[in-house]
């Protein structure tokens, strides 16, 4: 809607008419003469009169808008947006106020950090509002958090409460916060409707609205509100971090006394630079690794571990310190462990071979520990802190073993199962875990016996450092073999022997593996217990599950932690922690269909937690940040009506520039300039078109080459 | 009012024009002996060829030299040289009447053919008149006197523009009517139909007639310079029509070079001495320039 603060200039769109007044003028003036050539000028203008007429079109078109768009700038007009235009002056507005809460607003700039920049701009839409304006506030982190879930009268309170408000240890999804504050907005009735969210820039919180494109119900509810959204982006324009986001153990199992690596990914977001990552055990750097920064890349570094005694430690990685120092510390709780405890479910002499290749020397220290349990004897503490769980010939097991070995995988434990002649194919239905089921077992003709074992998934945990001994080939006797019913999508053919038989089956279950082999452990069904493979594999196999389903270096901070997920079994009932800062934290007991399980759920800093038995504490677990925070890329300010759809989107870049469009928004826009400039563009191109139309061509006398003795010479000759 | 030669050229442009000549390029048949050469062989010292004798033959004619060696009679011939006859075709037509200054068409052509033809009766040649429109108007046989020239520039003055033109048909009755080789000197702006006086001029080519063409032209309707619009009507038809000058310059610049093109091109092939004359260029200076060059090109 147009106003005019000098609406006497309008009268000046009158003058617009003056270009015609003088063509007609013109045109009565028109000279009369007598040409000899009026064939040719006829000819010519035959020709030439439809561009003519449209030069001349275009031209009066050009001076007519010229002179409209000087009156109108001189009568001075103010835009105002629709809504503006309604209700000016006359309604009163309710604001939703959606800060985003992410620790990434923790980014040092300038004096304060932006989370406090953020902080005071959002005081100080509040401060414009007048008297009976409403206000609503919301926190956009992981999840919103409704601090003022509906319009409040009482500015006080909501100064009072944005002040009150500490930026999170999470992420933030900016959509879900402006669905909940569209919400609280949707019965003010007649009043103006502003969103104004509070941001640091990072494209991370938008990108819910590009994976939303699809979802028309939402976005339409979001894009068709009749409400004015302000984005003030508040963060360094070109922003720079590096963070720790991820680490792995080589080898994933840390053997006590044996050294080993700990492979460290860092995030750089920024222009390149150089710097260290180092490690820190119970707060003592023990090793540190020159590293150099890519623009906007991730880098490895390799981080040397010594040998550990047995035992828990608290660690840290750290980058060098930038203006997000939140995510430059990625704490781990380090395990060394001493032996490795196998269990093997069957009898002496199904069983033999295995307990020689895993422990030829028995009680060694070091060496991997196996205990042999008959099969009707399996029970879940039985178990309990196993790395490895073998099956030699042991099914059909009863109900209670079955399903004591799957919730053994399922929590993160490896089975590993070699069938034998004590089971049929059907007492493997009642299992849920095996990769795939037999359908038939079958005697090998004497011809096709000789097989070669060979490696299909050479990336596999299990196989990735096997090492078989020097002249040895994978040639096993194949006496009886399984025919393999069809497998669980999960499964994955890890060995084949001969051309296309499945040798051992693996599949992913719960946190845990099982293994599915192909033969016996003695010999009732093939040679494979006396190849020179049988020794390495089953070694790998322990290792690799010892340092597979055990407790996580580290876990990310959510609610819902499941404390069995995070510590050893013996701590998992563990009731007195202590979190990074000294205070007491308690896990809540969660009953789950037949299970009680203790949890943690408001757990909010980042770091070590212990275990506590009075003054003596134990690293338990570490608890981090969600490292795709890290990632600081900004959003560009044009983009956002594109990637959010929002009509009436206005973005600032800082408290000043948001206020300005405020000013704007609700008084209206002075246009004048924008129609001078207009008026420029037009003188100009009036200029150009009439200085073309005018402009001066050579003369055919000046480019005829002529002699005085009137001789004509052709061009080209000329 | 002074008449004749004297109205169009002042003693000092008759004197400057006395010692010039036109020379014609090929062979013409006169009446008299002269400086250009004939068709006819006779008396001159200039050998032509030999031919055998036959009885009538006069035997001083005999080449004894040719008798001597081969006992054979041939009979020598020499190139005849005779006089010069000059038509003088002027257009009268009345877009001959323009001018942009102070010299129109008409008067300028005039003035071109009173110097040509002092030129020509001065070398003691013939010129004749043909004035013509959309008919001959007027015309003079070819003579070789003064007092007939200043008769047939009486005439010329006589006459003034004011008339449609047929040009093309005009010029095919002038080829008719000259029977002996001569040299036809066109005075004419050509604002006609291009093609039919392309084939006229060929007409005079296939009589074998030398010919000159003065394409007498306006700088205004060379350059059209005009600034305001303006209702244009034609000088012959009467037809009007409302233009801006100043739009339709650069394409009419366009067209009238097309237009010169279309009677330079065929002229040069047809061995025509096409020549373009402004009207604001002065007569005496381009007529003796023209002439000298005639004269250079001619030996």
């Amino acid at each position: 809607m147009w106003t005019f603060l000098n609406p006497l200039f309008l009268w000046g769109a009158a003058a617009a008419l003056i270009p015609l007044v003088l063509h007609l003028l013109r045109q009565r003036r028109i000279v009369r003469m007598r040409f000899s050539s009026v064939r040719l000028l006829r000819l010519v203008q035959k020709k030439s009169s439809r561009r003519i007429r449209m030069e001349n079109l275009l031209l009066w078109l050009l001076r007519t808008a010229l002179l409209l768009v000087l009156a109108l700038a001189f009568a001075l007009p103010v835009w105002r947006s629709e809504a503006a235009g309604r209700w000016l002056g006359a309604s009163h507005r309710d604001v939703a106020v959606v800060l985003d809460a992410s620790y990434s607003m923790r980014y040092a700039s300038g004096q304060r950090n932006v989370w406090e920049e953020a902080q005071a701009a959002a005081a100080t839409v509040i401060e414009g509002l007048g008297k009976g304006d409403r206000v609503c506030l919301f926190l956009a982190g992981d999840d919103t958090t409704p601090v003022l879930a509906q319009p409040s009268g009482d500015l006080e309170l909501a100064m009072t409460a944005i002040r009150g408000q500490q930026a999170g240890t999470g992420s933030s999804r900016i959509r879900p916060a402006l669905l909940a504050a569209l919400t609280a907005l949707a019965d003010s009735g007649y009043r103006e409707r502003e969103v104004h969210v509070f941001t640091d820039g990072q494209a991370l919180p938008w990108q819910d609205f590009l994976q939303a494109t699809n979802e028309t119900p939402d976005r339409t509810a979001l894009a068709g509100e009749d409400i004015t959204f302000f984005v003030t982006l508040l963060g360094a324009p070109t922003p720079q971090n590096t963070a720790p986001i991820e680490v792995e153990m080589v080898p994933p199992l840390l053997r006590a006394g044996a050294p080993s690596r700990l492979l460290v990914r860092v995030a750089h977001r920024g222009p390149p630079r150089t710097g260290a990552v180092s490690l820190l055990i119970n707060g003592r750097e023990v090793s540190r690794a020159p590293a150099a920064f890519d623009e906007d890349r991730v880098t490895e570094a390799t981080l040397p571990v010594p040998p550990l005694e047995p035992g828990a430690y608290a660690a840290e990685v750290r980058t060098p310190p930038d203006a997000l120092e939140t995510d430059d510390t990625l704490y781990l709780v380090l395990r060394p462990r001493a032996r490795l405890e196998a269990v093997c479910i069957g009898s002496a002499s199904d069983a033999f071979f295995l307990l020689k290749a895993l422990n030829p020397a028995e009680d060694a220290p070091g060496a991997i520990q196996v205990r042999r349990i008959e099969p009707g004897a399996v029970t879940a503490a039985e178990l309990r802190g196993a790395a490895c769980v073998f099956c030699c010939n042991a099914v059909p097991l009863s109900g209670q073993a079955v399903l004591a070995l799957e919730d053994y995988v399922r929590d993160g434990g490896v089975l590993a199962l070699f069938p034998g002649d004590r089971a049929a194919p059907a007492d493997y239905d009642m299992w849920s875990c095996l990769p795939a089921k037999p359908a038939a077992i079958r005697d090998v003709a004497a011809a096709n016996r000789s097989r070669t074992i060979r490696l299909l998934k050479t990336d596999s945990p299990f196989f990735a450092s096997l090492r078989l001994p020097p002249g040895t080939a994978p040639v096993v006797q194949m006496r009886r073999a399984i025919q393999w019913g069809p497998p669980a999508p999960e499964a994955v053919p890890l060995l084949a022997s001969g051309a296309d038989d499945v040798f051992l089956w693996q599949r992913s279950f719960g946190r845990g593996q099982t293994l599915f082999f192909g033969t016996t452990a003695d010999r009732s069904w093939g040679s494979f217990p006396l190849s020179p493979m049988f020794v390495p594999i089953l070694h790998q196999i322990v290792l690799t599950g010892a340092g597979l389903g055990r407790e996580p270096l580290h876990v990310v901070l959510r609610d819902g932690l499941a404390l069995r997920d995070l510590v050893p079994p013996e701590l998992a009932e563990h009731l007195a922690w202590r979190g990074p800062d000294g205070q007491d934290v308690a896990p809540q007991l969660l009953r789950e269909e037949d299970r009680t399980t203790w949890r943690f759920d408001e757990l909010r800093a980042p770091g070590v937690y212990w275990a506590a038995r009075g003054e003596e504490r134990a690293p338990g677990f570490a608890l981090n940040l969600d490292r795709r925070e890290a990632d600081v890329r900004p959003v560009a300010a044009t983009e956002l009506p594109k990637w959010t759809g929002l009509r009436r989107l206005h973005v600032a870049m800082d408290r000043d520039e948001l206020l300005r469009k405020i000013e704007e928004h609700r008084r209206g826009r002075p246009m004048t300039e924008a129609l001078l400039w207009l008026a420029l563009v037009l003188a100009t191109a009036e200029v150009i078109l009439a200085n073309r139309m005018g402009r001066k061509t050579a003369l055919l006398t000046e480019q005829m080459p002529r002699l005085l003795s009137g001789r004509v010479r052709s061009r080209a000759t000329a | 009012m002074a008449e004749g030669i004297a109205h169009f050229l002042n003693p000092q442009e008759l004197q400057r024009f006395g010692r010039m000549a036109l020379e014609s390029r090929y062979v013409v048949e006169g009446s008299l002996s002269g400086r250009h050469r004939s068709p006819a062989r006779g008396a001159s010292t200039e050998f032509a060829d030999h031919r055998a004798y036959m009885p009538g033959d006069d035997p001083k004619r005999l080449d004894w030299k040719v008798l001597g060696r081969t006992d054979r009679y041939y009979i020598r011939r020499y190139q005849d040289e005779t006089n010069l006859r000059v038509y003088l075709a002027v257009d009268r037509s009345a877009s001959m009447a323009y001018t942009s200054g102070t010299l129109s068409k008409y008067d300028y052509a005039c003035r071109l053919a009173a110097a040509i033809g002092y030129v020509v009766v001065k070398a003691r040649d013939s010129v004749g008149l043909y004035l013509y429109s959309s008919q001959i108007d007027a015309q003079t046989g070819a003579k070789n006197s003064f007092s007939h020239l200043n008769n047939t520039l009486r005439l010329l003055q006589r006459y003034t523009p004011g008339s449609t033109t047929d040009t093309a048909s005009t010029l095919h009755r002038i080829a008719d009517s000259v029977h002996r080789r001569a040299l036809i000197v066109l005075f004419s702006d050509l604002l006609d139909d291009p093609p039919a006086i392309i084939k006229a001029l060929a007409h005079f080519r296939k009589e074998h007639h030398d010919v000159i063409l003065f394409h007498i032209l306006d700088p205004a309707e060379i350059d059209l310079p005009f600034k305001q619009a303006a209702e244009f009507e034609d000088m012959e038809t009467g037809e009007k029509i409302l233009a801006d000058p100043r739009a339709l310059a650069e394409e009419y610049r366009k067209a009238f070079a097309a237009f010169l093109e279309e009677y330079r091109k065929p002229c040069v092939e047809m061995n025509i001495d096409y020549r373009l004359a402004r009207t604001d260029e002065p007569v005496d200076l381009f007529a003796r320039a023209y002439l000298e060059e005639r004269r250079r090109l001619s030996r």
